[in-house]
Order: structure tokens, then sequence, then C-alpha cells
């Protein structure tokens, strides 16, 4: 059943990416606006954790995995932010 | 019944060898010729042990239906959030040296444009990837090829772009060893461009495999593991590149 949804998925790949394109060249565009630094970094990171998160979910497919299979991911995912922060500061 | 997932001889030694490749890296990098014998003890092995596996055939008893917790997607799984704890232990280390040091105002040392571009160009293999593996699930072999071909042309592009930004950086004085925004952004683009390195090794792998017949619509697991790796480099890719060029 669920192999049906993954094959043909041709169509929704295309839009992915088309999304990821825009949203690169808007990162990439609004380091030219006269926008504060703040408002520039914070766009450009909520930006980039949408286009990892849509890599993750359709092109990886978790989108389509069972439930336990996406939760294991919230453990080491929590133990990367904790490690990251705890580096920078 | 021939066991699917035995190991050889080399399958040990490529990873035992390996330690040894990184050890005559850093004796090359130091100034010692000598280096190139361990490291050469690497490229013999893996070499045995690519040449073995593309002449391995993928047996039915190694296909496992794709939508449940078998063991090789698990273990790529478990292996892609060693790698994400990997990288972030390098941005959260770079980005904390970031803090405590003087920075160079980044838009006028690294080529901000280019590398918008190249994040494009990765974009798009990511999109071939997931095409080639929805080919191979429609049972299209010849058009699987094609776009395998087309990621791994985008990958060499991508090596290409940035080992022309290498070359310009360690000429205006920002190499490896020279300053804090050197050190930090080669540890980090370099363990990248390593990783697409091995992954355009993967895609080569897979096109030989599918020029010799080896993957059919029902037997295509090693195309959804490279594809898996191949996005995941590209993950890497779009949280680089906002914190090394524009942020």
């Amino acid at each position: 059943m669920e192999e049906q949804t993954h094959a043909g998925m041709g169509k929704t790949y295309m839009k992915i990416w088309g999304v990821l394109a825009f949203f690169t060249a808007v990162e990439f565009g609004v380091t030219y606006t006269a926008l504060a630094e703040a408002t520039q970094v914070a766009i450009i990171v909520v930006l980039s954790i949408i286009k990892a998160i849509l890599v993750v979910m359709y092109f990886m497919h978790v989108k389509y995995e069972s439930k336990p299979f996406k939760y294991l991911g919230i453990i080491p995912l929590f133990l990367t932010a904790f490690l990251v922060l705890f580096l920078i500061f | 019944m021939e066991n699917a997932h035995r190991a050889d001889i080399w399958t040990p030694l490529v990873g035992l060898t390996f330690g040894l490749f990184g050890y005559g890296l850093i004796l090359l990098l130091k100034g010692s010729i000598i280096g190139v014998i361990p490291m050469l003890t690497f490229v013999v092995a893996f070499g045995a042990w690519f040449i073995g596996e593309i002449n391995r055939p993928i047996t039915k008893e190694s296909y496992t239906p794709s939508n449940s917790l078998d063991h090789p997607r698990m273990s790529m799984w478990i292996f892609l959030f060693s790698e994400v704890l990997f990288f972030g232990s390098l941005i959260g280390t770079s980005y904390g040296i970031r803090l405590r040091s003087t920075w160079p105002i980044v838009p006028e040392v690294l080529n901000v444009p280019l590398t918008a571009f190249n994040t494009f160009v990765l974009i798009c293999s990511s999109l071939t990837m997931a095409l080639a593996l929805d080919a191979i699930q429609n049972g299209k072999v010849q058009k699987m090829q094609k776009y395998l071909g087309a990621t791994a042309l985008m990958g060499v592009v991508f090596l290409a772009i940035k080992f022309s930004e290498y070359f310009h950086l360690i000429h205006e004085g920002h190499g490896p060893t020279s300053d804090p925004f050197g050190m930090t952004y080669f540890l980090q683009t370099g363990f990248h461009a390593l990783h697409v390195v091995v992954g355009i090794i993967g895609i080569l792998y897979l096109i030989i495999k599918a020029r010799k017949g080896h993957f059919t619509k029902d037997n295509h697991d090693y195309v959804e593991y490279t594809g898996l790796y191949w996005h995941f480099v590209d993950v890497v890719w779009i949280v680089l590149f906002p914190i090394i060029y524009l942020i």
C-alpha cells in the first residue's frame, strides 16, 4: 500500500525542489536588503530549517514512514541540539 | 543458501585501513612523503572490496520490503543520526570559536553568489536522486541510470566550485592553518566535501551495478540507501551554507 504512494512521486519532488530553490534565492537575496541584521538572520534561520525539514520529509520519505520510525529521530536531534548549544556557549 | 549480508575479508580491512589512511594523510600534510604508504593500503583494500561488491549479485534474500523497520535501512538511519551528531559537533565548535575570535567580513573573503549557485546545484542533485529512485520503483532502469549520472555530475560540479574557492581562500591568506576563520571554514566544508566524494563513489557504484542489470523494480534497496545518504549530505549543506556564508 505504502509502496504505491512511493512510486509516481515525480510531481511532488518537482514541487519540493521548486520551494527549496525559491527559499535559497530568498535567503541569498535577504542579505542585500536594508533589513536589520537580526531580522535577516531570523529569516535565514527559519527558511533553512524549513528547507532541511522538507528534504528529510519528502526526499528521504520520512513523511511516509511508520510512526515509531518518525519518533526515533527525536532522541538524536535532542542530543545534537544540546551538544551544539554547549559547544557554542 | 548464500547469506546476502555475508562479510568477506575486505570489508573489515577497509575499516582498518581507513584509520591508516587518516594517519597517512596527517603525515603527508606534515610534509612527510612516507604517509603515502598507509594511504595506499586503504586504496588497495577499498578497490578490492569495491570490485567484489560490484560483481556480487544482489540476491532475493537481501531484498526486504521497503516500508518495514528492516535491518539495512534502520542501520542507514542510525548511521545518519551519528553523522548528525558529528556535523553538530563541528558546527557547534566552529560557532563557539567564531564568537570568541576576530572574524573577517564574510562577503569580502567568500564568494557568496557563487556558493548560492552551488547550493542550488546540490538541491538539483537531490531532486535527480529522488527521481532516480522514483524511476526504478516504476521499473525504469535506463531512466534511473540517467538520473544517477546527472546526480553524480552535479556532485562533481559542486566539488569543482568548492575547490576553486579553496584555492582562492588559501591564496588570500585564509588557509586551514592561518586563522580561526580559515580553520573552521576548512573543517566544516572539508568534511562536507569528503561526504560528497563518498556519495559520488556510491552513485558510481549504483550506475555500474545498474548496467550489470542488478537492479529491478522489486530489488532496488541500495538505490534507496544511497539516496538517503545523498539527501543527508544535501541537508548538511542546507544548514552549513547560511551558517558559514550568510549569517
